[in-house]
C-alpha cells in the first residue's frame, strides 16, 4: 500500500521534469519550417505536439531564446490590424536544435525498443478491458 | 473592424503588467506589453467584445505574475549573458524580491560576500591597527572558546590567532570566496533564466 500511494507523486515529479526538460526542445522545433508569432507557434505545440503551454509564459522563454541567440524576432504588419512579433531561428539555433533533435531522436529509438514489450502488454490489457 | 481601439479592459490589464515591470528598460518593457497586446488581439480575432477579451486574458494569468515571469528572466537572462561583476550582483539582488529561489540567492550570495569582506578588510586594516585587527580567540563564559574576525576592544582578554599571517591569509580567503560567490550568482543567475514553464498534455 505504501508503495502504491508513493508512485503517482514519483511519476507526477517525472513527468514535470520530462515536460519542462523538453519545451525548449519543441518550441525550437516549432520554427524548423518557418517563422511565427506567439500564438501561432502555441497553436502548432497543441495542434501537432498536443502540448498546451501556459500563454503567460511562452513569451519569456522565446525571449531568453533570443538572448541565447538561437531564434531572432521582427515586428511585422499584419493584415488584422495590429503589428505581430515573429521568431524564427537563427543560423546558430537550427544548427542547435539540429543536435538535440538528433540526441533526443537517437535516445528514444533506444528507449522504445526497450519499452516496446510494455505498451504490447498495455495495449493487451486494454482491449481486454 | 481591425482597427478598433483596444478595449479599456485589456489596456488597465496591460497597465498593471507594466506597473509591475518596472525597473527594465523602458524599451523592454513597451516590446513586452506590445507583445501581449498583440497576443490577446490575435486570440479574440479581432472580436473585442467583453466576454473574449475577459477570456483571453485570463488565459494569460494575473498580470502581475505574468509581469513577475518576465521580469525574472529578463533580468537573469541579460545579467547570463555579460560577464559583468556588478551587473551580476545587481541582477541578483533584484531577483531576490521576484521568486524564492530569486531570494535564496540573494541570501547565499550576501553571507559569501559578507564572509569575503570581513576577511578582506581585516587583512588591509592589520597593518594600521596589529594589535586591534586580527582572527581572536576569546574564552567564553562556559569555558569554551569562541573565534572573532575583525576588529577587537582595546582591553579585553583575547588571543591573536593568525597574527600577521591574517593577511595574506585574509587576502587569499576573501578575494577566494568573493571569487567563488561570483560563481555561484553566475550558476544561479544562469539556472533562473533557463526555468523552463510547465506544459502540459492536450486533452485529447
Amino acid at each position: 500500500m505504501k508503495e502504491a500511494s508513493s508512485e503517482p507523486s514519483d511519476f507526477a515529479k517525472w513527468e514535470v521534469q520530462l515536460r519542462k526538460g523538453s519545451l525548449g526542445l519543441a518550441a525550437l522545433a516549432s520554427l524548423w519550417e518557418g517563422k511565427l508569432y506567439g500564438l501561432e507557434l502555441l497553436r502548432k505545440l497543441e495542434s501537432v505536439a498536443g502540448l498546451t503551454v501556459p500563454e503567460g509564459t511562452i513569451y519569456p522563454l522565446l525571449s531568453r531564446l533570443k538572448v541565447a541567440g538561437f531564434v531572432q524576432s521582427e515586428w511585422v504588419e499584419a493584415d488584422a490590424g495590429h503589428p505581430r512579433k515573429y521568431y524564427e531561428l537563427t543560423a546558430s539555433g537550427r544548427s542547435y536544435v539540429r543536435e538535440i533533435a538528433n540526441t533526443w531522436l537517437e535516445f528514444t529509438a533506444g528507449l522504445n525498443r526497450l519499452l516496446a514489450p510494455l505498451e504490447e502488454k498495455g495495449h493487451a490489457k486494454r482491449k481486454a478491458s | 473592424m481591425p482597427n478598433a481601439k483596444p478595449p479599456e479592459q485589456l489596456e488597465a490589464w496591460l497597465k498593471q503588467v507594466r506597473r509591475h515591470l518596472r525597473g527594465l528598460p523602458p524599451a523592454e518593457i513597451s516590446e513586452i506589453v506590445q507583445e501581449l497586446r498583440s497576443h490577446v488581439l490575435d486570440r479574440v480575432a479581432g472580436d473585442l467584445d467583453h466576454a473574449g477579451i475577459a477570456e483571453a486574458l485570463e488565459s494569460l494569468g494575473d498580470p502581475r505574475e505574468v509581469a513577475r515571469v518576465n521580469l525574472s528572466m529578463h533580468v537573469a537572462a541579460r545579467a547570463a549573458a555579460g560577464n559583468s561583476p556588478f551587473a551580476t550582483a545587481r541582477a541578483i539582488a533584484r531577483l531576490g524580491a521576484l521568486s524564492m529561489r530569486g531570494l535564496w540567492t540573494l541570501l547565499v550570495s550576501l553571507a559569501g560576500y559578507g564572509f569575503a569582506a570581513a576577511w578582506l578588510l581585516t587583512a588591509i586594516v592589520k597593518p594600521f591597527a596589529p594589535d586591534r585587527v586580527g582572527l581572536w580567540s576569546l574564552p567564553t563564559s562556559d569555558g569554551d572558546l569562541s573565534l572573532s574576525l575583525g576588529r577587537h576592544a582595546a582591553g579585553f582578554a583575547a588571543h591573536d590567532v593568525l597574527g600577521w599571517w591574517v593577511v595574506p591569509i585574509g587576502l587569499v580567503v576573501g578575494l577566494g570566496s568573493a571569487y567563488l560567490t561570483y560563481l555561484y550568482d553566475r550558476y544561479a543567475l544562469r539556472r533562473i533564466a533557463g526555468r523552463q514553464p510547465r506544459f502540459e498534455r492536450s486533452p485529447s
